[in-house]
């Protein structure tokens, strides 16, 4: 054979034989299943659960940084709740008691309501005001 | 029977504790050796926290705890948290049967009892968290570590219906291998769950023994 052809023989068959070794990618989608499975999570019920807890705790993550906790702090807040704890959490941020205790706003606020119903004539519990009517 | 006169109303658990004492419930008991964290403004959780805290032996800054449990928006800190934060502590949280005899009898065994009040009305209502310290069956009253009070006296019947008006919600922070007077079995499996998932390995170590 010519040099050349022998040449471009030799690499044609190094390239072949490189080829050999290569796999072709694969790209499957990697079903919920699967990852429940790999954390151990087998019964489709256990299953099921991890997933809404999962999404329920990256919620509540949400919901408290929405709320004013910064993203490291949330993150780890969350981490720190159970399962049964995330799943009541998750929906009731907005409307769970929160103790604050801002005790003599609220009895001030009662007391002008009072004063004024007092004043219009539908209750009478101060002694010293007299009702418009 | 205890059912039916919780939804009676009208502070019967004060009324029946103060009429038929447990022989085996001391009359009176105070742990005036609680420490006080005064709170500032909407930072009652916090400082609840912090005192419970402090008296199980895991000192942590009221400035430090709210970083953990208080929510700005709602410019308070929910139940939830508050144990999560106590957990985050390394103490072990555990939620309280909902009976007034139940916290009193936790205050004698040495342990203050964080709970949440509804100071206002059910329609317009006024959370709170307070540490309850201490408490005299005859004379009708429970001393609380409160707001910035350090010994809030407050009428038994009272302490009883803003404490009902929130669920009779109360916890005790102990330390791991501790366990509440009182405790049942699924809160204590609830809080071992919980303070499973956050504790350090030498934590974990002494809760397993």
């Amino acid at each position: 054979m010519k040099s050349t052809t022998r040449w471009m023989t030799s690499l044609v068959a190094a390239c072949l034989s490189f080829a050999g070794f290569m796999q072709v990618a694969q790209a499957t989608l990697v079903t919920t299943e699967q990852v429940a499975a790999s954390q151990g999570v087998h019964s489709a019920t256990a299953q099921r659960d991890f997933v809404n807890t999962t999404l329920a705790r990256a919620d509540v993550a949400a919901g408290l940084q929405e709320r004013g906790v910064s993203v490291e702090q949330a993150l780890a807040r969350v981490a720190a709740l159970t399962d049964d704890e995330v799943a009541t959490v998750a929906h009731t941020l907005e409307t769970a008691p929160a103790g604050a205790s801002d005790v003599l706003g609220i009895i001030v606020t009662i007391f002008i309501v009072l004063l004024i119903t007092d004043i219009l004539g539908f209750t009478k519990v101060f002694p010293f005001t007299r009702s418009i009517r | 029977m205890t059912v039916a006169l919780a939804l009676a109303g009208c502070a019967a658990q004060t009324r029946l504790l103060r009429e038929q004492p447990p022989a085996d419930l001391p009359r009176a008991a105070e742990l005036s050796a609680t420490p006080f964290f005064p709170q500032t403004e909407y930072q009652c959780g916090p400082a609840a926290l912090a005192t419970v805290l402090a008296a199980a032996g895991l000192p942590a800054s009221p400035e430090e705890l709210s970083e953990q449990v208080f929510l700005p928006a709602r410019t308070g800190t929910l139940q939830i948290e508050m144990m999560a934060g106590a957990r985050r502590q390394g103490a072990v949280a555990t939620r309280l049967p909902p009976m007034l005899e139940a916290v009193l009898r936790e205050v004698q065994a040495g342990h203050p009892v964080v709970v949440l009040q509804n100071l206002g009305l059910s329609w317009y209502p006024a959370w709170h968290y307070a540490v309850l310290v201490g408490y005299d069956i005859d004379a009708g009253e429970v001393l609380l570590r409160s707001g910035t009070t350090e010994r809030e006296v407050l009428a038994m019947r009272t302490f009883e219906h803003t404490w009902q008006r929130s669920g009779a919600w109360a916890f005790v922070a102990l330390l791991p291998g501790q366990w509440p007077a009182t405790a049942q079995e699924a809160a204590v499996v609830e809080a071992s769950v919980g303070f499973e998932r956050v504790a350090s390995p030498r934590a974990h170590s002494s809760q397993q023994r």
